[in-house]
């Protein structure tokens, strides 16, 4: 076993030739490996079905399986089998023989068929299986015993190198199946079972080390089969794999190529085997070639490497063969990219398009649109390639790109009435309809719903692969929410793209007033179609009435309790639950030392107040802060003030959602789009209960309890306020300003150390217990 | 008598104390796919002195829906007979922000069971982890090492410290192990095309440094001996190249230089197996002896431990052209 570990280690390396060498990611560079983009040019318009995991597409990128496809191997092999079998034999009775059943049970079955259909049959397999039937009905035992010979080698190739189980390889084992397959590759007269001998020898031999041999073994026993079925080409993987190893990667990179342009299950895999490392042995490479389409297919494989700018390789192969269906592949890929460059995740682009990262050159991807433009232009006017229609749609898209309208209108229309095919017409129609979307400049009432029906009766299905139905939609509402914007209609804008959830998360003041103000306009007419879609974003029944209890409780925010009384006083019973239904925790006029902001594990319970009723006992408080000024008002009104706001244990009674993480966004750095939004949908005022406390502390010259209790509140006021004015706990120039915001704690110390409150407030609040030290 | 006697002996311990210089034991990174030195690599690390080779063995990454383990690295385990061998695992963030709570320590004993295996049952001094973690994966990971150490008690456990981990080691935290490899590269923005270089800058480091010597862990230092050419293509970089061919791209029938570190493609070509199209932008990006000796002399003040691996990253076989063996024992001299 010791003699042979060295052979083991050789073993994995091995095996990773027909599995791509992997790179370890650290201390390296990471490519971006999503692509994430809203596309709208449908790749499969190319109609190379076969190729479809090579497109630049989010879900058929990760919907694939890179490294095994076995889904497509197994699926391949099955037609072969049926083919061989008849008719009458089921895929699904041949995957369970050839697939699912055990070795064990194998020996069975070709005993039961040795004995043409007499004795018994192992529990796991039926005697009215197709397969088995097909095979008794021809006397067929030679396949059963190559079956039981391939479920022998099966364990021997098939071991995971990067799996958390020891590989459990046995090169002598393997090496007396490759005498074996040898022998009954020999002994068999039929073709199909030799071809299948060949394949499992040459696959042995090369996951066992034994380069040359392999080579050898496919030149010796496949090539004289002259068949290029299926096993054919995974056997000729295997030669390639094995020259690879052998330091013969020209003759393996050509190799590789045969196998990618004629075997799907092994496209990927052959894609990420082909290595060529200078310009000379790329022209090496091209001279194994016997046609130009041979060589067209080198030139694909290296255009639709991820980050390629496949331009050079379409180029390359117009020159070839201008009828190769590689280059109509290749131009929808590219133009998947710039849509992905321009249109970017969020699908917010308008024309003349700009890059949507920033990052990347507007100017040079512009440049390459223009060139991919003039060569779409080319193909059409020459006339040489085979997909006419083709070329005009992504002449027609990548003149779109250009915003000339105009043009690529013309371009759609042409394909429109000339093409015969119906799917080209509907594509062809919808370009034509994403055209007049994106001409917009400002909507008109009567364009607004014309497009919107229009998009409504697009003929796409729901399960389209490229779900252009859904695109088509998210497109009209983010080119509606632009123009909206424009026009100053900030409610409908936001309800294009967002809902009354996103609403609940992030309140905006502007956008519920606007959303009240065009309710308001619809109390006198019907709404029309897109407006009722518009208003099922909020709530299809209650809409206005949810605007109305949401504008009442920002009023809270602004300590207008009596506008937001009256408010919830009108409301309905079933939109007033919302604010009566669930009760603040812990009494909102209490000081608590110690931040608790979801308070219910602390035991008080609910306490008897809701919105409603904690804005009328505000009014109440404000008329006896008039009518009696105390300090022990002015600390309920403080207190109040402070507990309603994110840092305190009532932020139910202005907000609807709190996220401990949101703070940070006021850190001086978080200027994104979201940060800024989050920022002001959070309520954090503490100037109203600061100046409450001040006004409570200068009444309480002769209450140290009082004082203290005040003072510590106002201290905690100044501390929220530090984040909130920006700065960090990071930076040491922010830490520089933390003491002019703790002059309350100084204060505090100094003045009231000896209350019971201080002594409480130390216990409860660690920071104050930190601070305090040595003080 | 005594008394002067006591004050002298004292006295002379002090300064002996004062004087003893610091054990220093000069390291390589080995972070390729497959171990087999070169006789120019191995005659390099003995003129080195190098005894001990940190070895990256395998990767852990997020891969389906579970922590599975990549790029292994190939080698028959009697090659590195001659080193001293640390074994090192790589783990992605990923993982340990996505792992259970439940499986780790599970993942624990399968990281150091493979590490134990692919070592052929050798035994280490020392086994380092690997990984980028956050304030967010804090929590796993740290308890990952704490597993790794019961799955495997018996070697010096580490753990690499990144520059940004230290500086904020309040949110990150201080990982649960005997020391910490402070790596002084990958300092900068890849990404950003106003970089000059991310491997390093000392402008870069310098915010940095505040922490690194009240770090609570015995600190070893990581420097960077590497170089590596990245491909811009329309403004935004796809790819490196490692090491940097820097003779190829003095050919200028293919490549046009507007500075000594960047270049631009003329037309469609291959360099090092990748295809370059026309208009792609090249930046070379090294860290010269010069640079080198920077960083030595702004991390070695701020080591307090009496004993440094000091462990270059990476060995290759340029490495001995990059560096000859005069200058890195020179870089090494610095931590005395």
């Amino acid at each position: 076993m010791k003699a042979l570990k060295p052979l083991l280690v050789c073993l994995i390396s091995i095996f990773l030739i027909t599995k791509p060498l992997q790179i370890s990611r650290a201390c390296s560079f990471e490519p971006e490996d999503y692509i994430a983009y809203y596309s709208l040019f449908d790749p499969s318009l190319s109609n190379m079905e076969d190729f479809n995991a090579l497109h630049v597409s989010f879900d058929r990128y990760y919907s694939y399986d890179w490294f095994n496809n076995v889904e497509a191997k197994q699926k391949d092999n099955l037609k072969e089998w049926q083919q061989y079998a008849g008719a009458q034999a089921s895929a699904a009775d041949i995957a369970l023989v050839v697939y699912t059943l055990s070795r064990e049970d194998m020996n069975q079955a070709q005993n039961w068929l040795q004995k043409k259909g007499k004795g018994k049959l192992p529990e796991s397999l039926s005697a009215s299986n197709t397969f088995l039937q097909a095979l008794n009905k021809s006397r067929n035992t030679d396949a059963a015993d190559y079956l039981l010979y391939a479920k022998r080698c099966e364990p021997q190739v098939t071991v995971d190198p990067e799996s958390w189980d020891p590989p459990a390889w046995d090169l002598t084992e393997m090496a007396r199946l490759v005498t074996e397959g040898k022998n009954k590759y020999a002994q068999t007269q039929d073709p199909f079972l030799k071809m299948r001998y060949a394949f499992q020898v040459v696959r042995l031999a090369h996951y066992s080390g034994q380069l040359e041999t392999c080579v050898k073994l496919f030149d010796e026993l496949v090539l004289p089969l002259k068949n290029t079925g299926l096993l054919y080409w995974w056997s000729l993987g295997h030669k390639a794999g094995a020259l690879q190893d052998l330091n013969r990667h020209l003759e393996a990179a050509y190799l590789f190529s045969q196998v990618f342009e004629n075997c799907p299950s092994k496209r990927i895999q052959a894609w990420q085997s082909l290595s060529v490392e200078s310009d000379e042995e790329w022209d090496s490479v091209l001279t194994y070639c016997k046609t130009p389409a041979e060589k067209a297919t080198l030139y694909f494989m290296r255009g639709i490497n991820i980050d390629s700018r496949a331009l050079d390789e379409m180029k390359a192969i117009y020159a070839l063969d201008p009828a190769s269906d590689k280059i109509a592949f290749l131009m929808s890929r590219e133009i998947n990219k710039l849509e992905s460059d321009f249109f970017g995740w969020d699908f917010d682009f308008a024309f003349p398009l700009k890059q949507s990262y920033k990052e990347r050159s507007t100017a040079e991807s512009l440049a390459y649109l223009n060139e991919l433009y003039a060569f779409a232009d080319l193909c059409v006017k020459e006339n040489k390639i085979r997909k006419g229609p083709f070329f005009r749609m992504a002449q027609g898209y990548l003149a779109f790109m250009r915003s000339d309208f105009d043009k690529a209108d013309a371009l759609f229309a042409a394909v429109a009435t000339q093409s015969s095919d119906a799917r080209d017409k509907t594509y062809a129609g919808f370009y034509r309809w994403v055209i007049r979307l994106s001409r917009l400049t400002k909507l008109t009432p009567a364009d607004e719903l014309r497009l919107y029906q229009e998009m409504k009766k697009l003929p796409f299905a729901e399960d389209e692969p490229h779900q252009l139905r859904l695109k088509s939609s998210q497109y009209l509402f983010k080119t509606y929410a632009r123009l909206y914007k424009v026009a100053g209609a900030k409610g409908k804008a936001y309800l294009c793209t967002q809902t009354y959830y996103d609403l609940l998360m992030y309140p905006d003041k502007a956008v519920v007033y606007d959303i009240l103000k065009w309710l308001d306009g619809l109390q006198t007419r019907k709404p029309n179609e897109l407006e009722l879609e518009l208003i099922s974003r909020i709530d299809a029944s209650q809409a206005r009435n949810l605007m109305l209890e949401m504008k009442a409780t920002l009023l809270m925010r602004e300590g207008r309790w009596k506008e937001a009384i009256a408010i919830y006083e009108k409301l309905p019973q079933e939109a007033l639950a919302m604010v009566t239904t669930y009760n603040i925790p812990l009494d909102p006029f209490q000081g608590f030392p110690s931040d608790c902001v979801n308070c219910w594990e602390v035991g008080t319970g609910d306490s008897p107040y809701n919105r409603l009723t904690f804005a009328r006992k505000m009014v109440e408080l404000d008329a006896e802060a008039l009518r009696k000024p105390s300090a022990e008002v002015f600390m309920k009104l403080g207190n109040a003030c402070y507990n309603m706001t994110y840092f305190g244990p009532a932020w139910m009674a202005t907000a609807y959602y709190r996220s401990g993480g949101s703070i940070w966004v006021f850190d001086a750095e978080s200027n994104d789009e979201w940060a800024v939004k989050e920022k002001n949908s959070l309520f954090v005022d503490m100037t109203r209960a600061e100046a409450y406390y001040r006004k409570a502390i200068a009444l309480t010259t002769k209450n140290p309890e009082l004082g203290a209790e005040a003072t510590f509140m106002a201290a905690k006021c100044r501390q929220n306020q530090f984040y909130l004015d920006g700065y960090s706990d990071w930076e040491e120039e922010d830490l520089k300003r933390k003491p002019l915001y703790r002059k309350d704690f100084d204060a505090l110390i100094a003045k009231y150390k000896k209350t019971r409150y201080y002594e409480r407030a130390i216990g409860e609040c660690g920071f104050l217990d930190t601070y305090s030290y040595g003080k | 008598m005594l008394r002067s006697a006591l004050s002298a002996l004292v006295l002379c311990l002090l300064l002996l104390s004062c004087g003893k210089k610091r054990d220093i034991h000069p390291s390589f990174y080995h972070w390729k796919s497959e171990f087999a030195l070169t006789k120019g690599e191995t005659d390099y690390l003995k003129q080195l002195s190098v005894k001990r080779l940190y070895v990256r063995l395998f990767d852990v990454a997020w891969e389906g829906n579970a922590a599975t383990p990549r790029a292994s690295l190939r080698a028959d385990s009697s090659a590195w007979q001659t080193w001293e061998v640390v074994p090192v695992v790589y783990i992605t963030n990923e993982v340990m922000l996505r792992v259970d709570a439940d499986e780790v320590p599970m993942l624990a004993q399968k990281i150091s069971t493979r590490m134990q295996r692919l070592l052929g049952g050798r035994q280490v001094p020392e086994i380092q982890i690997d990984c980028d973690w956050s304030e967010q994966s804090r929590a796993s990971y740290f308890r990952l090492l704490e597993e790794i150490r019961k799955a495997w008690p018996g070697p010096t456990l580490s753990a690499t410290i990144r520059l940004h981990q230290v500086k904020y080691a309040g949110s990150t935290g201080v990982p649960p192990v005997d020391r910490g490899m402070l790596m002084f590269y990958n300092m900068g923005d890849l990404r950003d095309p106003e970089t000059q270089n991310s491997i390093f800058d000392p402008e870069t480091a310098k915010p940095y440094l505040g922490g690194i010597k009240t770090y609570p862990l015995p600190l070893d230092v990581a420097l960077p001996a590497f170089s590596w050419v990245v491909i811009v293509r329309q403004g935004r970089p796809i790819d490196l190249i490692s090491p940097a061919p820097v003779q190829e791209l003095r050919d200028t029938s293919r490549f046009q230089a507007f500075t000594d570190q960047r270049f631009r493609v003329d037309s469609g070509t291959f360099l090092n197996g990748v295809y370059l199209y026309g208009g792609d932008e090249l930046r070379i990006e090294q860290v010269d002896y010069s640079l080198l000796q920077e960083a030595a002399s702004l991390v070695a003040p701020l080591i307090r431990n009496p004993d440094i691996h000091l462990v270059y990253y990476h060995l290759t076989p340029q490495t001995a052209e990059q560096y000859p063996y005069e200058s890195l024992e020179a870089i090494t001299r610095m931590f005395d």
